[in-house]
């Protein structure tokens, strides 16, 4: 087991830069994730860590060792592609000994350590088999256990559970995690799927328009969201600009009272989720951090009902999240705690 | 009465197997009696193959066109694989470029092809002229009219179909293959004889069959380039044709040409079979 750090990476393809000063540490056997949109820089990230790109400046570092000059073949970091990229002439026994193979292993040794390999992820007694009589899930498989054979330093995962259907892929979900607990191995998982990068991360780095946004466990991430990006991405649904005042904060003119002024960048932004949001009676004489508007949309989710309520914080209307049975309509009034309210920064 | 449906299908393809019958079939049957028989012997006979058996000439063409075919063959896969990728990971916007400049070749007539290999084979073409200039022969090489000018014209003549072949069957591949098998541990060189040539197998079976047998059966890049003093298989059947008028040997030359593109085409259609199990 290795760590994996990345030091003011910068990627640039002619005058379009792909990856811009992004720097963050996989600890030895911890499993990290790269979130962000599609385009965002994730995968080229990831691909200069397999050495499949060149960096134009910047480190990366496996435990400490720098890999620049190092080429894909000599790394001996695994890694699952989003299409699997299994051998489709080779049976399942020789794509996960490939790497083994290619290590010059005995036989007898390749053939034992392939055995083991598909019995720890759940596909013993499928040597035989080609990867065209695999399912989706199986050849995930396949393709995590080839990657983990040769007992990598790194494995990266590109949007490993993408191209699984939702059942299965929340089955493969916990299947990862503990595949990747059982052989330690440090993990990194590039991602556009927040959910996959909250349930399986110890660490997550969100990326936008090729700029690191924000690194932290997945807590810190999601208590403490720090820009405008993060919060949305995952998924704050109300982001309003405001400003500080003295006892507060101002969103369009309405004051809120919220936490302490310190470390607010300038401008910023606040956010706040719908479920945060507490529903009071019209008749409730506290007027602190109250927000009154008009149902103008509804949606129900299963769980609960969801609302837009349009008020006087900006032209967007206000996200509302109520408990199942309770129905609004015309005129709500709702409040905002002041601990609820996220300071973002502006992007 | 009315037709059955079975009944109707033959009735509705009578005239394209009369067609196909009258241009293919007569045609081969009556190439197949003249081929054993004589204007001498009465009825069938091996006279003519014993002919061949004995010419020097026909014995010598024999062996030359297989080795000149297997030469193409090899030479368009060995020119091939570098073209092949090459194309697949030019820049998108330059494929349909290169694609053209690929085809190209394939719309200039075949004569012509050869006339541009004679201006620059002869003994005063532009490459012995070059290397005499440079100091590198004493006097001109000779290449125009020998075997290697004629393995060199069909060569550059069928490479286009090679390359073709090859390229349908990696652009169907994943293309993280190589990637993949580099970061198992596989240089690029063992990647390339262990994931791309083996997943390119399907089209390098389409390629060689089609360079093969157009390179068994090209007459004109051989009477062109290889001249009367190194005969292949079809210009020996124009030697004897227009030449020497004997009919019943070159109906022999053009039955043993068949048998060797059957041979060929069942050795490929049994290594297809064998390999390609693991494809499909």
């Amino acid at each position: 087991m290795s760590s994996v750090e990345v030091r003011n990476l910068v990627k640039k393809y002619g005058a379009f830069t792909a990856v811009r000063d992004a720097s963050f540490k996989a600890e030895s056997g911890s499993l990290i994730s790269i979130l962000g949109p599609s385009g965002c820089g994730k995968t080229t990230t990831l691909r200069t860590i397999a050495g499949f790109e060149d960096i134009t400046s910047g480190e990366i570092l496996l435990d400490d060792r720098p890999l620049a000059n190092t080429p894909p073949w000599r790394r001996n970091i695994g890694i699952v592609f989003q299409s699997y990229a299994l051998f489709p002439f080779m049976t399942v026994g020789a794509n996960v000994g490939y790497g083994l193979k290619m290590r010059k292993l005995a036989k007898s040794d390749i053939d034992r350590r392939t055995d083991e390999a598909l019995k720890r992820v759940g596909l013993p007694d499928s040597q035989s088999k080609y990867p065209r009589q695999l399912s989706g899930g199986q050849r995930q498989r396949v393709a995590l256990a080839r990657a983990l054979v040769f007992e990598p330093d790194v494995m990266l995962l590109d949007e490993p559970l993408s191209a699984l259907d939702a059942k299965l892929r929340d089955e493969m979900r916990f299947e990862l995690k503990r595949i990747q607990k059982q052989s330690g191995v440090t993990t990194l998982l590039v991602t556009h799927d927040q959910e996959e990068a909250f349930t399986l991360s110890d660490q997550i780095v969100v990326m936008n328009n090729a700029i690191v946004k924000q690194v932290g466990t997945p807590r810190e991430i999601w208590d403490q969201p720090g820009s405008a990006f993060v919060a949305d991405f995952i998924g704050v649904e109300n982001i309003f600009p405001a400003e500080t005042v003295a006892g507060g904060i101002e969103i369009s003119g309405n004051r809120f009272s919220a936490g302490s002024p310190n470390n607010r960048p300038d401008p910023f932004k606040v956010g706040f989720r719908s479920s945060d949001l507490v529903l009071v009676d019209a008749d409730n004489v506290e007027t602190e951090n109250r927000i009154t508007g008009e149902v103008i949309g509804e949606a129900y989710t299963g769980d609960s009902n969801v609302y837009q309520v349009q008020t006087g914080l900006g032209a967007e209307p206000v996200i509302l999240k109520s408990k199942k049975d309770q129905k609004l309509h015309g005129n709500v009034h709702m409040r905002l705690p002041p601990e609820k309210i996220l300071v973002l920064e502006e992007d | 009465m009315p037709m059955s449906s079975t009944q109707r299908d033959w009735a509705l393809s009578l005239p394209a197997f009369v067609i196909v019958g009258l241009l293919a079939v007569i045609p081969a049957l009556m190439l197949f009696v003249s081929a054993f028989t004589s204007p001498d012997i009465e009825g069938f006979t091996l006279a003519n193959f014993d002919k061949l058996w004995n010419s020097k000439l026909a014995t010598q063409a024999f062996w030359r066109t297989i080795r000149v075919a297997l030469s193409v063959t090899v030479i368009t896969i060995i020119l091939g694989y570098p073209l092949a990728i090459g194309f697949l990971r030019a820049n998108a916007r330059l494929q349909p470029v290169l694609l053209t400049l690929l085809v190209f070749p394939l719309m200039v007539s075949v004569v012509v092809r050869a006339y541009g290999w004679i201006v620059v084979l002869s003994p005063s073409g532009i490459l012995n002229q070059t290397l005499l200039a440079m100091g590198l022969v004493s006097e001109p090489v000779e290449i125009l009219h020998t075997e290697y000018a004629v393995i060199l014209g069909e060569s550059q003549l069928l490479l286009p179909y090679m390359v073709l072949s090859l390229i349908a069957s990696l652009q169907k591949a994943d293309s993280n293959l190589e990637e993949a098998s580099m970061s198992l541990g596989a240089n690029p060189v063992t990647t390339f004889f262990r994931i791309v040539v083996p997943v390119s197998v399907p089209g390098l079976l389409t390629g060689t069959l089609l360079v093969f047998a157009l390179a068994l059966t090209a007459f004109a890049t051989p009477l062109l380039l290889g001249g009367g003093r190194t005969p292949l298989l079809t210009t020996l059947i124009y030697t004897f044709a227009f030449t020497t008028f004997d009919w019943s040997a070159a109906a022999a030359v053009g039955l043993i040409l068949i048998v060797l593109a059957l041979v060929f085409v069942a050795l490929q259609r049994w290594v297809g079979a064998k390999v390609l199990k693991s494809y499909e």
